[in-house]
């Protein structure tokens, strides 16, 4: 090896990066050459300084103790959160023991609905059945089907009666009790809060 | 709770013994002022991502990762361009050969000027590996480029250095050096 090579591996000489071989090619240059063992030398001074200068700045205290505050919040700062979820959820409950409170609720939540889903057209499946005599069934409301027959209307998965509207579509679908228990997919347009379906067409499934 | 406090507890057993060398590191390439916040940043970001971290690699290059990703945030956000003086887009160094036996003497301020002059992908490069003794492959990991221009960056970036920390010695403008290597 002459000075020109080992000159091009001076840094990987001194940063150890070089094979074993080639590591003992280089030793023995340096070893008899006295102007790259001064590069060497020089090299290896030259991190030694930048070491020694850089490791000269202490950390500030407060950084340490900044980071470890914020790796460890207090007690108190931890139990913030929980503290909060505790208060709604204890307000939740005692509003929600009142009838009143509840049906309150319940129509704002209703309102939502229609507020988010705005009239329009739609497809809704489900199966015919007599309105009244599913009030009766569920709450015991008084049913008049045996005096004024019985009144359609479209129950969905979701356990919600449909009021169906008056209009020529929809005149089987609520008048003929042959439709009852049938299920239906229905066209036409949804007023959310006030529970009705406006049918444009309607097919059985 | 407990599970919280157990990697509170990881991660300062980890990553926090390396807060010096962090801070120490952020000085030279972001100043004094800055170095804080940078720091304080990445080691946020760190414990943000800890779950990401594998215990059985090295905490330090994955730390040293982080505070040059957040270094570069921050550059982007107050310069128009990354500082990538990439040894191509340079112009030809004057040469440097180790002549000079001037690194005998004590020079801890000279140091820091010389330091600061360097360009910043050549600092990270001379930093990354005479401090913090990574090897060229953990630094070429680490700034995300091939191990050629590591060495690259480390070999001009050594000499620049020891011509700058001359010129600093000499208290001359390093043109005057300059023109003194290319007549010698």
């Amino acid at each position: 090896m002459d000075c020109k090579q080992f000159r091009e591996i001076l840094d990987l000489y001194v940063d150890q990066e070089l094979s074993a071989g080639a590591t003992a090619a280089a030793g023995a240059h340096v070893a008899e050459c006295s102007h790259c063992r001064q590069a060497v030398t020089q090299l290896q001074l030259l991190r030694r300084c930048v070491k020694e200068s850089v490791n000269q700045h202490e950390v500030p205290q407060t950084l340490d103790r900044g980071i470890r505050e914020q790796l460890r919040p207090s007690r108190v700062k931890r139990l913030v959160p929980v503290l909060a979820a505790c208060f709604v959820l204890f307000f939740v409950i005692v509003a929600m023991a009142s009838p009143r409170s509840r049906c309150h609720l319940a129509n704002r939540l209703e309102n939502l609905a229609a507020l988010i889903d705005k009239p329009g057209p739609i497809v809704l499946e489900g199966k015919i059945l007599c309105r009244d005599d599913e009030l009766h069934a569920r709450y015991g409301v008084r049913a008049m089907c045996s005096v004024r027959g019985h009144h359609g209307a479209l129950e969905t998965s979701d356990g919600k009666i449909w009021n169906l509207i008056e209009n020529e579509s929809s005149q089987e679908l609520i008048h003929d009790s042959a439709f009852l228990g049938k299920h239906v997919r229905i066209r036409g347009k949804m007023y959310r809060q006030a529970g009705s379906l406006d049918v444009d067409s309607y097919e059985l499934l | 709770m407990r599970f919280w406090k157990n990697r509170a507890t990881q991660f300062e057993k980890l990553a926090l013994p390396h807060l010096p060398a962090l801070y120490r590191f952020s000085v030279q390439v972001a100043g004094q002022g800055a170095a804080e916040d940078l720091v304080q940043e990445a080691i946020m970001r760190a414990w943000k991502y800890f779950d990401s971290f594998d215990p059985s690699t090295n905490c330090r290059a994955w730390l040293f990762r982080i505070l040059r990703n957040v270094w570069i945030t921050r550059w982007k956000q107050s310069s128009l361009e990354l500082p990538l003086a990439e040894p191509e887009d340079l112009q030809t160094e004057p040469y440097y050969d180790w002549e000079d036996g001037f690194l005998e003497q004590e020079f801890s301020a000279e140091m820091e000027r010389a330091l600061a002059q360097l360009p910043k992908e050549y600092l990270w490069a001379v930093l990354l590996a005479d401090v913090e003794e990574f090897s060229y492959q953990e630094i070429a990991r680490l700034m995300e480029c091939p191990i050629g221009t590591v060495m690259s960056r480390l070999n001009r970036g050594r000499r620049m250095l020891a011509r700058f920390l001359l010129a600093e010695l000499q208290n001359q403008p390093l043109w005057n050096l300059d023109s003194k290597h290319k007549g010698s």
